[in-house]
């Protein structure tokens, strides 16, 4: 089934919010000093950057 | 109190999943966020009517008139723990910091936000694939706005007041039999 006009839009939308995301922490990492805090962010960071590869998948 | 101020936005911001973030406003947006965690509660108050302050993450609101009760004294609550601790300073001049408590704090609504159009999402899919991809990464959403409250939590960041145990047993009276 080919993807809806709908779902585009939210692909769309959710891609942005994930590379917004994906900066905020790459700031926040460097901007915090409790190292409990730059741990959860690193790895956010990662979490987010896989979101974001697997609504790219759903272009494909 | 993110909870409050969290009502009164959801419908605009669920509109599109990240308002207002991009460039310059990024700021902006923080310091609302920092002014209506720690100063705004009498302005969010009215703004909504029924406020929500149980504590939840997100917008849990249970109806009734007892939530109305309980939210009452949470605010009380509230109200005196971020009159304590208010490290803010909206100085026109001042340059003002964010804290690690400000940052997890944006983090956090970040999170919460990206949640709620996810879960739009995944319910406006009308493919199985699309449909399974969305809420596989709104699962994993959940466990990440999950970790970052409780660190909020342990942190003393984001202060949760139980039930009273009378307004529990009237609920459950009130459903039972």
């Amino acid at each position: 089934m080919a993807l809806t006009q709908k779902e585009l839009g939210y692909i769309s939308d959710e891609l942005a919010s994930e590379q917004l995301i994906i900066k905020k922490y790459q700031t926040a990492v460097n901007q915090v000093t409790d190292p409990q805090l730059k741990n959860v962010f690193q790895k956010n960071i990662s979490v987010h950057q896989n979101h974001y590869n697997s609504l790219l998948n759903l272009l494909k | 109190m993110g909870r409050k101020s969290a009502k009164v936005n959801t419908t605009a911001m669920n509109s599109a999943a990240m308002p207002d973030m991009s460039g310059s406003s990024i700021s902006k947006q923080i310091d609302s966020y920092t002014n209506s965690n720690l100063k705004n509660v009498s302005a969010s108050a009215t703004a909504t009517g029924s406020i929500n302050a149980t504590g939840m993450p997100n917008n849990y609101s249970p109806a009734g008139s007892i939530s109305r009760a309980i939210d009452n004294t949470t605010m009380q609550n509230l109200n005196s723990a971020s009159s304590k601790n208010q490290t803010y300073t909206a100085g026109a001049s001042q340059a003002s910091t964010l804290t690690d408590k400000d940052i997890t704090a944006d983090c956090l609504r970040s999170e919460i936000l990206l949640l709620q159009s996810y879960n739009s999402a995944c319910i406006e899919s009308a493919n199985q694939n699309v449909y399974s991809n969305i809420k596989n990464i709104l699962n994993e959403e959940h466990d990440v706005h999950y970790e970052i409250f409780n660190l909020m939590k342990q942190k003393g960041w984001y202060p949760v007041s139980n039930a009273n145990q009378q307004d529990i047993d009237n609920t459950r009276n009130m459903f039972q039999g």
